[in-house]
């Protein structure tokens, strides 16, 4: 698009510039994907807590659509920065976010789907809710949304310069987790209710192995693309947390923390005694081992595991093992 | 992958022993499964593995480090030990035991041994063997044996572990797709490894409803990459579609289908993203990256 007739005010051009630099546009998405996301699990919260009845149209949605336009504000910013600088879009933005541009429309007519959605079909509950195609279409737009600033990342940055990409891996993994609580270990602990031959603990130990490999590939992934030291702690504590939030069960926080910062701690000593390769695996399994057994660890820490201890530990390597596997996707 | 000209004439018997212990775990389970043994004899079918794994390292152990082979050599006298004093009246317990996950693990790291002169029938064990052990040992969790639409007439618990199952099972085989492709193996390991697998699980849910579904659903994502190398992601999404929507259809055609419209939709789409994601971060390992 031929722009050279536009009359530019230089102090627009020059803050179009500014925000222009990809660290500024990070920064500037990040408290956006705070809202957004939040108001995700404030609505799930709400769900769960019985805070909702048959509307579309309540508190908690508010939040979170107020967050999506937020999220689309910015990105509608960095478009306009282009422009003001007589540059195309579709060129001077990155990839991850062109792709988030394409996304945020997609999300807002999914919304929109789910208004007509909930008003042809009511409010399901349970699993419907969170599998009905709005939903799944509004997550997985989020997600590509949410993943922009971690798919920009370089290592060269500085770990201030870092920050947006962290949020934005604990943004898009946590909406992950949402959709997928259904099977959340943090959700129904059914080491503490179920035992040998219940069918609960054939739902618990999928759900166990399902959630420990992908945080096993989330810690694998963030290990080796030598995120901030605490980032990874950071982002397990806060997405134990905002599981939590639909159970209320905080206590696997503390599980969490223990892992973060053993597999942080661990990861200095694997630098320069293995391969590029080996050290990838070590880290997805690392992670994906530590966090059954964590998980394991403060159920008997605060009430009474059911499960055979025997079983737990083959769990740990069934998990650390599948993860170990997908260790050539956390590496690059 | 590295194939030597002469491949077409490798010992078949090596990759056959491969096969066969990668295939005994599941005859445990089936016999847990279907109470067709006594459970005294658990503790034998854990000999047969242990056995199995020490027979391969005999074999093959020479292309491994002492510490992998002095590790699988322990698990499988433990993975006896344990079994025989204790047993097993649960199938997770016999499963799930440490021991024997390491023994499964030291018979899937046979199977990945890298020889230049490997042929068709070793790169179909390398392809087959985890697929065999992990959904034979696993069965009660596989969507062909206790098949989730069907079974689970209702209750959370249910739908959930239907739903996790199938995403767990189309990933798996996503993943073995996309090794496959990436090792240049031959198409003939692709179609062998499937075709056993869906005769393994046939057997272990005694019907054979379910292979037309798993057959297909490994052969179009392999016409679709023999077509176009580099179109793995509308292979794996092919996959996803036809695994997950074949699933349903089959027990909807079959028997009786207690899942809804939106759960169908919904694991359909849930398998149709974990493929696509799996696709679109998935790099070549080490190995694979080698020219």
């Amino acid at each position: 698009m031929n722009t050279s007739h536009v009359v530019r005010i230089p102090a627009l051009t020059r803050l179009a510039q500014r925000i222009s630099d990809p660290v500024v546009g990070q920064w500037l998405l990040m408290p956006a994907f705070v809202w957004f996301v939040g108001g995700l699990f404030l609505d799930g919260w709400a769900h769960n807590h019985g805070k909702v009845d048959n509307t579309f149209f309540t508190p908690w949605h508010a939040v979170f659509y107020s967050g999506y336009l937020a999220v689309a504000a910015v990105l509608a910013l960095l478009v306009w920065a282009a422009w003001q600088r007589g540059e195309q879009w579709q060129r001077a933005l990155s990839v991850p976010l062109r792709v988030a541009l394409v996304a945020a429309p997609a999300f807002g007519m999914a919304g929109v789907a789910d208004l007509w959605w909930h008003t042809v079909y009511g409010f399901e509950a349970g699993i419907e809710l969170l599998v009905s195609p709005p939903h799944l279409t509004l997550a997985t737009t989020m997600a590509l949304i949410c993943l922009a600033p971690a798919r920009s990342d370089t290592v060269a940055r500085s770990a201030v310069q870092r920050i947006p990409a962290v949020f934005s891996v604990l943004c898009a993994w946590s909406v992950g987790t949402f959709i997928l609580q259904f099977n959340h270990p943090f959700g129904i602990v059914w080491p503490e209710t179920s035992t040998l031959g219940d069918s609960g603990m054939l739902v618990g130990v999928a759900g166990l192995v399902l959630h420990a490999v992908l945080t096993g590939c989330v810690g694998g992934y963030m290990l080796s693309r030598r995120f901030p030291r605490g980032a990874l702690s950071f982002v397990l504590v806060t997405n134990a947390l905002l599981i939590a939030l639909m159970g209320d069960e905080y206590r696997f926080a503390v599980g969490m923390l223990v892992v973060g910062l053993c597999m942080e701690s661990a990861d200095a000593f694997l630098l320069g005694r293995f391969s590029a390769a080996q050290r990838a695996q070590l880290r997805a399994g690392g992670t994906a081992a530590l966090t059954v057994l964590a998980y394991v660890g403060v159920i008997a820490a605060t009430t009474v595991l059911q499960w055979p201890l025997l079983v737990c530990l083959g769990l740990a390597l069934v998990a650390g093992y599948i993860a170990l596997w997908c260790a050539p996707m956390t590496f690059s | 992958m590295h194939t030597h000209p002469s491949a077409g004439r490798t010992s078949w018997l090596t990759p056959l022993c491969v096969l066969c212990a990668a295939v005994l775990p599941g005859i445990e389970t089936y016999a847990l499964l279907h109470r067709s043994a006594p459970l005294a004899a658990v503790a034998e079918y854990h000999l047969l593995s242990a056995g199995a794994l020490l027979i391969l390292l005999l074999l093959l152990g020479r292309q491994l480090s002492v510490w992998h082979r002095a590790t699988f050599a322990v698990a499988a006298l433990l993975d006896v030990a344990i079994q025989w004093q204790s047993g097993a009246e649960y199938v997770m317990l016999s499963v799930l035991q440490p021991a024997h996950i390491i023994v499964l693990w030291g018979i899937v790291r046979m199977s990945q041994v890298e020889r230049p002169q490997d042929g068709t029938a070793w790169q179909l064990v390398r392809v087959a063997t985890p697929l065999l052990l992990l959904w034979g040992s696993g069965a009660v969790w596989s969507p062909f044996v206790t098949t989730p639409p069907e079974s689970y007439t209702g209750g959370e618990r249910l739908i959930s572990l239907g739903m996790t199952t199938l995403l767990g099972c189309v990933a798996t085989l996503v993943y073995t797709l996309l090794r496959w492709q990436r090792s240049g193996a031959s198409p003939v390991a692709w179609v062998g490894a499937i075709a056993v697998f869906a005769v393994q699980q046939a057997w272990l849910a005694e019907s054979v409803r379910f292979v037309p579904v798993i057959v297909l659903a490994g052969l179009i994502p392999m016409f679709i990459l023999r077509l176009q190398s580099a179109a793995r992601l509308l292979a794996s999404a092919s996959l996803a579609i036809v695994l997950s929507g074949g699933v349903m259809l089959t027990v909807r055609l079959t028997s009786l289908l207690a899942w809804n419209i939106t759960l169908w939709f919904g694991a359909l789409v849930l398998c149709l993203l974990g493929a696509v994601a799996l696709a679109a971060f998935d790099r070549p390992t080490a190995v694979e990256a080698q020219p």
